[in-house]
């Protein structure tokens, strides 16, 4: 044990006990009024027991004056209002009525007085006061002797100038006990420390800055901290509100720091006192909302009312700048139980949050905003969400909305609840439990970790694809389907933007269908009859506008999959081209696609916006190729028209014809048509069928110079069409679906005549020696021969039985010797023949080609050459001569 | 007059977690706060008086005219006392070890 800290200790008890008679024999004196009735005061006093003389002391004969100073004193003192208007009783500094004590002591003794007397014995052993009996003797020792000696007689009473008849009154015992006190104490200081107040209340403050000193130097430190709030009190008293205020905060702060709550109580109200005489709002509105913070048991619904009605009056009142306060203890909040709200990235939201109010009465905020915390991410960059109202809130739980202003994607805790009341800025950092609305238990100092917002990364919130992927008809009106699909999102009030490509466009004069989108089976399109698909009648198809390239969508579309219809035509003024041996190229798929671009803007505030392009196929009905099957004898051609369907639907033909271009000319009568009986017949989708027409060549140029010269054949062919609008080509809505559909295909096909139609042929006659040499002339020979008779080929090839013919020789070899042109007659009949003769004379040696004969009036197809005239001639040196020798 | 007491359990961080009132006298409202006064001062006698034993019942360690703090401290510092003003220790040895048990069994079912 530290004996330093102990002797400090035993001096601090000394003063401490010396404290508490000095203000037991000022309050019998009179000055129990100016006396602080703190809790620690009214424990000591109010359990130290009155002292017990054998007679009270009597009132000097001539204090008549004294008595009516102190009746004065007495009457003027009114008790100190407590700050708030906090009534309480207060507390006692008598363990009984010093009035009825001082009366009974006075009155003649009895038996019944005795054992009192006796009993006052016993209580002086162990307790820390002082019997009253120390009034006779300083040294504080019962005399029995004299108590015996008072028992024996009335003795005292008889000096006594009062009758017993009448009671003592207040003044006069306090007189009285003065005028003991003068005759029985001899130390001069202390007699005057209790003549006047004054001197009193030095003293008083002497004795308990000695305590306080004495036991913050020992381990009590408790006590001393309860001396200070004594020597607060005097100093307030005096005017003194700063080392008064100091004081206080002591005292609070050791109350508030063991949670003795009741204690503390009594002490704030005097706190907050100080602090507002000196002017310090924050510590006044501390302690304000500290006093709202106390068990409400401790304070009546009035005086808590009080405190809050101090706050708001601060808050709207003379405060210049802005002042924090934490209010943590006053307000709780937390978020709504259950899974936290989640929204998508980029969408705003409202964020619902419950606040516990723990003041007395509805409080109006202006602004009540709470702090969103990322649990992502480290750093404090926290965002502010505010309530979208003006709050009231009420005692006890309220629920606020929060207006959520888009995130970025993460998720969120809440962080600080911040509001204001004119100047001030409350904060508040506590989390409810989330109890239940009537559990007390509803303040928790833990951070929960649940979070309250989820905000997802972007994805996709909805997709839109086309319904079909096989080709419409082209240049036919065709509903086109895109299927809208939300992705757990809702699209309430979408708008979508459509805008068609080049060559496409929609038909303004049909309306848009929505309906929800089926997913399973579509019925199969029915080869047999005419039948379309029907939608059943009991579910939505709704028809909409666009206007300027827009449409909005319904409010039952927000959260269901839909098919929008489009009615579009595909614009292409390119006649179809059938496939042949000629022409085998066939077009590309390119060619018939169309683009229509699409926007999609939807969300909560239109702020999701969606682009897709999509790529739709269109085409012919048909693609055509033609093949000759066969070749008569005749000169008869067997053509066979393959007809492709390029459709998912069923096509009807019901009529087809062949409008042949010039030089080709259908066999027998008729226009060539096929039979009517074999019509109309169904081509299955994609599937294929043929018609075989019979043609021949003919003439190229016909009679009438003034018709446009076609120059391909054109396929025509009347049809309809079976198809349902999900799975692709369909009947156009301009077309009604019974009767007989008047939808026409067109294709041309490139017919091309026979390549070679030899009717004269050139054949080379052999050489009549075997070597050819420089110099030595020959002759080459070519017979024509007709292969055909003159009427029979056309005019423009061949106009009479002359043919004209050419010799073609590099003049470098060769030297012809004769005509190198000219006409040689051949008789028009078929099988007639001529000769044409040539000399040549080489003129090189080596192997060199050899003139060859051309006829420039006959094209190079309708000539034959057969046998065909060699490539290269061997020419030989000439033989040694001596022709070229010169004579000598 | 019948006889008064008050009972506190304190934590080991001078926080009362428990508190009543107790005995047949007539409630006096400055009773409770002086009760409360006199059982708060009693925390320095006891703070002193606990490293010097290691009994557990530290008796009447404090008197205040005729009410007598008794305090027992457990073996983690959280201290019983009772003001009261009676004599009878062995009576309130037991009432202490009997609290004391149910204080633990209090404990472990807030932990279960």
């Amino acid at each position: 044990m530290d004996v330093g800290k102990e002797f400090f200790r035993i001096q601090g008890d000394l003063y401490s006990l010396s404290r508490v008679k000095f203000m037991r024999l000022a309050y019998l004196i009179g000055y129990g009024l100016e006396m602080e009735r703190s809790p620690a005061n009214s424990a000591s006093l109010s359990m130290l027991p009155w002292p017990k003389p054998a007679v009270w002391p009597l009132v000097p004969p001539d204090a008549s004056t004294y008595v009516l100073e102190k009746e004065k004193m007495i009457l003027q003192s009114s008790p100190r209002a407590k700050h708030f208007n906090i009534e309480r009783k207060p507390l006692p500094l008598e363990p009984s009525f010093l009035l009825r004590e001082a009366n009974r002591r006075r009155a003649s003794l009895s038996v019944g007085n005795s054992s009192e007397l006796f009993d006052g014995r016993w209580n002086l052993t162990d307790g820390p006061a002082l019997e009253g009996h120390s009034q006779f003797s300083p040294t504080g020792k019962v005399h029995v002797s004299l108590m015996s000696r008072t028992y024996s007689g009335p003795a005292n009473s008889e000096g006594s100038p009062l009758s017993f008849d009448r009671p003592m009154r207040l003044s006069e015992i306090h007189v009285a006990a003065e005028h003991a006190l003068k005759r029985t104490i001899s130390d001069p200081d202390f007699l005057k420390s209790l003549s006047s107040l004054p001197d009193f209340e030095k003293k008083y403050m002497e004795l308990t800055k000695g305590a306080a000193d004495n036991y913050h130097q020992s381990w009590w430190k408790r006590h001393g901290v309860v001396f200070d709030g004594e020597i607060g009190a005097i100093c307030f008293k005096h005017g003194n509100y700063d080392f008064a205020a100091k004081s206080y905060e002591k005292v609070c702060a050791l109350y508030a720091g063991e949670g003795w709550q009741d204690l503390l109580a009594e002490v704030l109200p005097n706190l907050a006192e100080c602090q507002k005489i000196l002017n310090d709002q924050a510590g006044y509105l501390s302690s304000c909302v500290r006093l709202l913070s106390l068990d409400s048991s401790l304070f009546s619904i009035k005086e808590r009312k009080a405190f809050q009605e101090e706050v708001v009056r601060l808050a709207h009142g003379e405060m210049k700048h802005p002042v924090p306060l934490d209010v943590s203890s006053l307000l709780t909040f937390s978020g709504n139980p259950g899974s936290p709200l989640e929204v998508c990235d980029g969408d705003p939201g409202s964020l619902s949050v419950t606040v516990w109010s723990g003041f007395p009465d509805d409080i109006e905020l202006e602004s009540l905003s709470l702090t969103l915390m990322a649990t992502f991410s480290t750093d404090e960059g926290v965002k502010d969400i505010k309530s979208s109202v003006t709050p009231v809130l009420k005692p006890g739980r309220n629920l606020i909305m929060l207006e959520l202003p888009p995130q970025r994607p993460g998720s969120y805790v809440l962080g600080v609840l911040t509001g204001q009341i004119g100047q001030l800025r409350l904060r508040s950092h506590s989390f409810s439990k989330g109890g239940s609305p009537d559990s007390d238990d509803f303040m928790s100092y833990e951070k929960p970790t649940r979070p309250v917002l989820k905000v997802h990364k972007p994805r996709a919130l909805v997709d839109i694809a086309a319904a079909s992927s096989s080709a419409l008809l082209i240049n036919e009106v065709q509903w086109v389907g895109l299927i809208v699909s939300p992705i757990n999102y809702s699209l309430k009030g979408a708008i979508l933007h459509i805008d068609t490509g080049p060559g496409l466009m929609i038909e303004e004069s049909l309306k848009i269908e929505m309906e929800p989108y089926k997913k399973a089976t579509y019925d199969m399109v029915n080869c047999s009859g005419l039948n379309v698909v029907k939608h059943d009648e009991s579910e939505i198809c709704e028809r909409l506008l666009l206007e300027n390239g827009q449409l909005s969508f319904p409010d039952w579309a927000g959260d269901v999959a839909t098919t929008l219809w489009l009615p579009v035509r595909a614009i292409d003024k390119i006649l179809a081209r059938g496939t042949s041996a000629v022409n085998p190229s066939r077009h590309s798929v390119v060619d018939g696609m169309r683009m229509i671009a699409l926007k999609l803007q939807f969300g909560i505030f239109h702020n999701q916006i969606f682009e897709r392009t999509i790529a739709v196929h269109f085409t012919e009905p048909f693609h055509v190729s033609t093949h000759v099957v066969d070749k008569c004898n005749d000169g008869t051609l067997l053509l066979q028209v393959l007809i492709y369907s390029q459709v998912k639907a069923s096509l009807k033909l019901y009529d087809a014809w062949l409008d042949l271009q010039p030089g080709f000319v259908h066999v027998g009568k008729g226009d060539g048509r096929p039979t009517s009986s074999f019509f109309p017949f169904v081509v299955s989708p994609s599937s294929r069928a043929a018609i075989v027409f019979v043609i021949c060549l003919g003439n190229i140029f016909s009679s009438d110079e003034t018709e446009d010269v076609k120059e391909d054949s054109i396929l025509n062919i009347e049809y309809g069409i079976f198809g349902d609008r999900t799975i692709g080509a369909h009947i156009p809505m301009n077309i009604k679906p019974g009767g007989k559909a008047g939808l026409f295909f067109k294709s041309t096909l490139a017919l091309q005549r026979p390549v070679l139609d030899p009717f004269l042929a050139v054949g080379f006659l052999t050489f009549t020696s075997d070597c050819l040499r420089v110099g030595q002339l020959f002759d080459m020979k070519w017979r024509i021969e007709r292969l055909k008779d003159l009427k029979e080929i056309p005019s423009s090839l061949s106009k009479d039985d002359e043919v004209l013919y050419e010799i073609e020789a590099n003049p470098d070899n060769w030297m012809i010797a004769g005509r190198k042109r000219g006409h040689v007659f051949l008789a028009a009949a078929q099988g007639s023949r001529a000769v044409i003769t040539v000399s040549c004379l080489p003129l090189v040696s080596g192997y060199v080609h050899p003139p060859q004969l051309g006829l420039p009036s006959v094209g190079e197809s309708n000539i034959s050459c057969n046998p065909a005239g060699p490539h290269l001639v061997c020419v030989l040196p000439p033989i040694l001569s001596s022709s070229f020798c010169v004579p000598a | 007059m019948g006889s008064t007491a008050c009972f506190i359990i304190v934590s080991r961080n001078d926080i009362p977690i428990y508190e009543a009132e107790l005995g047949s006298a007539i409630k006096k409202e400055e009773a409770a706060h002086q009760h409360q006064f006199i059982l708060h001062a009693a925390l320095d006698i006891a703070q002193d008086l606990a490293w010097t034993t290691s009994a557990m019942f530290l008796k009447a360690m404090d008197r205040f005219n005729e009410l007598v703090v008794s305090v027992y401290v457990t073996a983690g510092h959280t201290r019983l006392m009772l003001l009261h003003d009676s004599r009878n220790e062995d009576a309130i040895k037991s009432f202490f070890q009997e609290v004391h048990e149910l204080y633990i069994k209090v404990q472990l079912l807030c932990i279960v």
